[in-house]
């Protein structure tokens, strides 16, 4: 452990008592454990894509050594200085966003930006810049009267991300802001019309884009099944509650992305049921104690930005074991430091420096009055 | 607690995260819930879809020698297939697949345009085929295990064990005619094997003489067989031509042909063992009797000679040990059609020989029976039977006279084996002294083994070319049985259309030919049969009742070799 006097004013001395330790600490463990699950189920993948079994796991730690020092970088902003960054990459991200059709094609969707062996997905940095900014204008003025500006960013990323098209990020970007209105103190007759208009988007999504409307069927219909969930299904159920043991699945062999988006259904195989119900049981506990840390904060803009953060981070987790249990239609959404992804790791980092500045003692960026 | 920031607004948000808090655990515990659910409950068949390989085809048990050698064993290879409606429809698809197959890309794709759940893009492949396939990562594409029957003896016993189809179900041989006792069910390999009554040992050493006595005696084929007189057990069976069980050739090529069972000869002179031995079970023939046998025999238009005149009358032994057609067929007539054809039925050579292969020929059997086809059926032409069915009643009349049916089978020695009397004691008696004597001092010398006490006959038979007789095609055959103080073994090889060569001096008879050979044949396999060598005393008690003039070459024969053996380095 560091040791820094109480009494220390320093930059460094003032974060080490006010950031919440144990949730930082929380998220290390979580980038770790991420590691060994990408280590133990990516090795496949890496030789169909005729790369070294290990390819997979060395830029996982390369990108997981950045993810953490971005988030410790970002833990130490004071909140005004989480507002500018975020204001500034929102601007950055959602122009590159702007050119992802341009960018190459992922099985059947423009998500991406290349940058030499990096490819970049530049709606990940979106989502919790978004939130951040999202907070800012809701909490410049009383009531839910920031509402009408605070529109405009949310409705321009939803319109990039259902042109590329990402109807999963889309939802997740629709529910934070759902949910940070519903922080906001939107009345109830307004959140039954929101979730109304949800569900019209979501049927929307369905009728108009064929990607969307195939995944969903595949979902409804029992017999005709997805083959990655199908995959997904056999990995649960073949690993039973102990599992086969690391480096023992069979059925990862045959499971497209298990090392990203299914890498849930790849540990269940050689982990257990029971090493996976750990990791549902760590993830609530993080967003739990995040949640628990927001209902201490007296800033509005701090707790409409963290708690709009830490739903993010509990929807994307939650989405992606559902879509792995065969729960909702596959979307494609990884699951927060666990899944292999530069961008994904990156931006959870910057996403949870965020939360940790914003849920430091004391913080607060003075508004109103 | 004095608040700074309007209660509506700050204070409503941190109670409302408790809401948000409380959804979440709701969504977080129905994910615990399903994962529980997909393993415990829901997800049992799929579990266990997961675990186990699928199995195809069917099981057998092992086929052994008498020794417990394997003849035929199962190996468990994989075979590929697909789930159609996830192979990816993507003609570069269908290329890699044929690549690794080695098959047209559009059959490929050709397969795999249809609506069922599975099926075979190939039923066996090697595991480099399976890595590659893997490598590949193509959806939908599986592996089944099935087992695979293999015949590590190759070629030994492939006449016999026959072969099995795609889905290991018995085809031919052995494979097909006990396909039900030796299936078995999946996964049961530690099941008794089948155990065969060859000798693996003795196969190998037969099949090589008989291959080498081909070679030397340039002949177009062959086929040999070792029997156990006292049990019928076939402790070899070899018929050249042969081919590998494991690549097995079409049904009308020739090397499939076994002509041991499938083929009918007529075996010549072979036949007169036989016929004096029943003769002299009748009664009709005695040891003492004289045959005149100075001229052809004249029956109707037709006149019968043998290849060497005897020009004077001739004792019952002289008659056998020169193998003259005259003495024997005047010795048939004597016994008359009913005696002789009483006999043939006793001796099973009317019929169908029993024996466990499918294909098993029937004789040929000469329509009427007038006395010139009593006198030729005698000395063993126009009756043409199976090698097999020969050999069987060969050593009914030398083991004491009672037949017992052949079999490919170990018999258990604690059983009794079922047999019926063909002739007396008495008469086997006399039989086996005028084989003895003929290997001696009569035509079959060359198949001498010392120590072993061999008698056999030999048989120069014309062979019908499309129906035809064409002079100097033969089938030259020697039928033995050792040692003749008690038989054990009896041995029958015949080689077809042998020529005449140095190594027979320009002869084509068995007696320069088949006799040697089975000579050799003997002196291999008896050591491995446990054969003793028959003491001194017992061959000089039968040499003491033998002719004079067969002692004394048998005595100068025994100087000779003493000679020879005080030059041997010791």
């Amino acid at each position: 452990m560091i040791v820094v006097a109480r009494s220390d004013r320093s930059v460094l001395g003032s974060w080490w008592w006010t950031v919440d330790r144990v949730l930082m600490l929380g998220f290390a463990i979580l980038a770790v454990i991420g590691l060994i699950l990408v280590f133990a189920a990516s090795g496949p993948v890496a030789i169909r894509n005729n790369n070294p079994a290990t390819y997979f796991v060395e830029r996982q730690a390369v990108f997981l050594a950045a993810s953490i020092g971005l988030m410790l970088c970002a833990s130490m902003l004071s909140p005004r200085g989480v507002l500018r960054l975020s204001l500034f990459l929102l601007a950055v991200f959602i122009g590159l966003t702007a050119l992802t059709p341009f960018g190459p094609e992922v099985k059947g969707a423009h998500r991406w930006l290349d940058f030499g062996s990096f490819r970049l997905q530049p709606s990940e940095f979106v989502k919790p810049t978004l939130a951040v900014v999202v907070a800012w204008l809701l909490a410049r003025s009383q009531g839910l009267r920031g509402l009408w500006p605070s529109l405009l960013p949310v409705c321009l990323a939803l319109a990039m991300l259902a042109r590329q098209p990402d109807i999963g990020m889309a939802f997740v970007v629709a529910a934070v802001f759902g949910i940070q209105l519903f922080l906001a103190g939107l009345g109830w007759g307004w959140i039954t019309a929101a979730a109304g208009a949800g569900i019209a988007g979501l049927w929307g999504a369905y009728l108009f884009y064929p990607h969307f409307t195939q995944r969903v069927d595949g979902f409804m219909d029992p017999s005709q099944e997805v083959y990655q969930v199908d995959k997904a299904m056999n990995a649960v159920a073949s690993g039973g509650l102990f599992g086969r043991g690391p480096g023992e699945g069979v059925v990862k062999f045959q499971l497209p992305d298990a090392h990203s988006d299914f890498i849930f259904a790849a540990t269940a195989e050689e982990f257990g049921v029971i090493t996976c119900l750990a990791l549902v049981g760590l993830f609530f506990f993080l967003l739990s104690r995040a949640l628990r840390r927001v209902s201490g904060l007296h800033d509005r803009f701090c707790l409409l930005a963290a708690g709009g953060l830490a739903a993010q981070f509990g929807l994307q987790a939650f989405i992606n074991m559902a879509v792995n249990l065969n729960l909702m239609p596959t979307k494609g959404m990884t699951l927060p430091f666990i899944s292999y992804g530069g961008s994904s790791l990156l931006a959870f980092g910057l996403s949870m420096g965020l939360l940790l500045a914003l849920t430091r003692r004391g913080a607060r960026l003075e508004l109103v009055r | 607690m004095k608040e700074r920031v309007p209660l509506d607004s700050v204070a409503l948000g941190r109670r409302r995260i408790g809401v948000v808090v409380a959804t979440f655990g709701l969504l977080f515990a129905t994910l615990a819930f399903r994962l529980v659910d997909i393993t415990q409950f829901a997800a049992k068949e799929e579990r266990a879809a997961a675990l186990v390989l699928p199995k195809d085809g069917i099981s057998r048990r092992d086929v052994v020698d008498r020794r417990g050698v394997p003849v035929a064993t199962d190996v468990i290879v994989s075979g590929v297939g697909a789930d159609p409606r996830e192979v990816p429809k993507d003609p570069e698809v269908y290329r890699s697949l044929g690549a690794v197959l080695e098959r047209d890309p559009r059959i490929i794709a050709r397969l795999l345009d249809t609506d069922r759940h599975f099926i075979w893009l190939e039923r066996r492949i090697t595991p480099r085929q399976q890595a590659d396939l893997l490598r590949l990562g193509i959806p939908g594409i599986e592996f089944r295990d099935q087992p695979r029957r293999v015949y590590p003896q190759a070629n030994l016993v492939a006449h016999l064990i026959g072969q099995t189809g795609i889905d290991n179900n018995g085809l031919s041989g052995l494979e097909l005619v006990f396909d039900k006792t030796i299936r078995t069910e999946a996964g049961m390999r530690d099941r008794e094997p089948f155990a065969l009554s060859i000798d693996l040992r003795v196969q190998q050493a037969l099949r090589e003489e008989l291959a080498s006595a081909i070679r030397t005696y340039e002949a177009a084929a062959g086929n040999a067989m070792i029997m156990d007189v006292h049990t019928g057990e076939l402790l070899a069976m070899v018929s050249l031509p042969d081919f590998d069980a494991n690549h097995p050739v079409g049904p009308k090529d020739e090397r499939r042909f076994n002509r041991n069972t499938e083929g009918v000869y007529e075996v010549g002179s072979l036949f007169k063992a036989l016929t004096l031995s029943t003769l002299l079970d009748a009664g009709v023939v005695r040891m003492d009797d004289m045959w005149d046998v100075r001229e052809r025999l004249k029956i109707g238009r037709r006149s019968i000679g043998d290849a060497h005149m005897l020009k004077r009358w001739a004792s019952t032994t002289d008659v056998f040990i020169n193998s003259s057609n005259i003495g024997t067929a005047r010795m048939a007539l004597a016994g008359g059609r009913e005696l002789q054809h009483h006999y043939l039925e006793r001796l099973g050579l009317l019929e169908k020989p029993q024996l466990e292969l499918p294909g098993v020929s029937a004789p040929l059997v000469p329509k009427r029976w007038p006395d010139i086809t009593v006198a030729v059926v005698s000395y063993g032409h126009t009756l043409a039977v199976t090698p097999l069915s020969f050999l069987n009643a060969f050593a009914a009349v030398v083991n004491g006279g009672i037949l017992r049916p052949a079999t490919l089978l170990r018999r258990d020695p604690e059983q009794p084996v079922p047999g019926e009397r063909v002739i007396s004691q008495a008469a086997s008696d006399q039989i086996r002294e005028l084989l003895w004597l003929n290997v001696v001092g009569g035509g079959g010398t060359k198949a001498r083994v010392p120590g072993m006490m061999v008698g056999g006959k030999t048989g120069t038979a014309d062979k019908p070319v499309n129906g035809r007789y064409v002079k100097g095609v033969v089938i030259s055959s020697f039928a033995a049985a050792f040692p003749m103080n008690a038989p054990r073994y009896a041995v029958l090889v015949m080689l077809d259309n042998p020529t005449a060569n140095e190594a027979t001096m320009g002869f084509r008879y068995a007696s320069w030919n088949a006799a040697p050979a089975t000579g050799k044949i003997i002196s291999r396999v008896a050591p491995l049969l446990g054969v003793p060598l028959v003491p001194q005393e017992v061959e000089d008690g039968f040499l003491a009742k033998a002719p004079p003039e067969i002692q004394q070459e048998e005595m100068k024969r025994r100087g000779k070799e003493a000679q020879l053996a005080a030059f041997a380095p010791h």
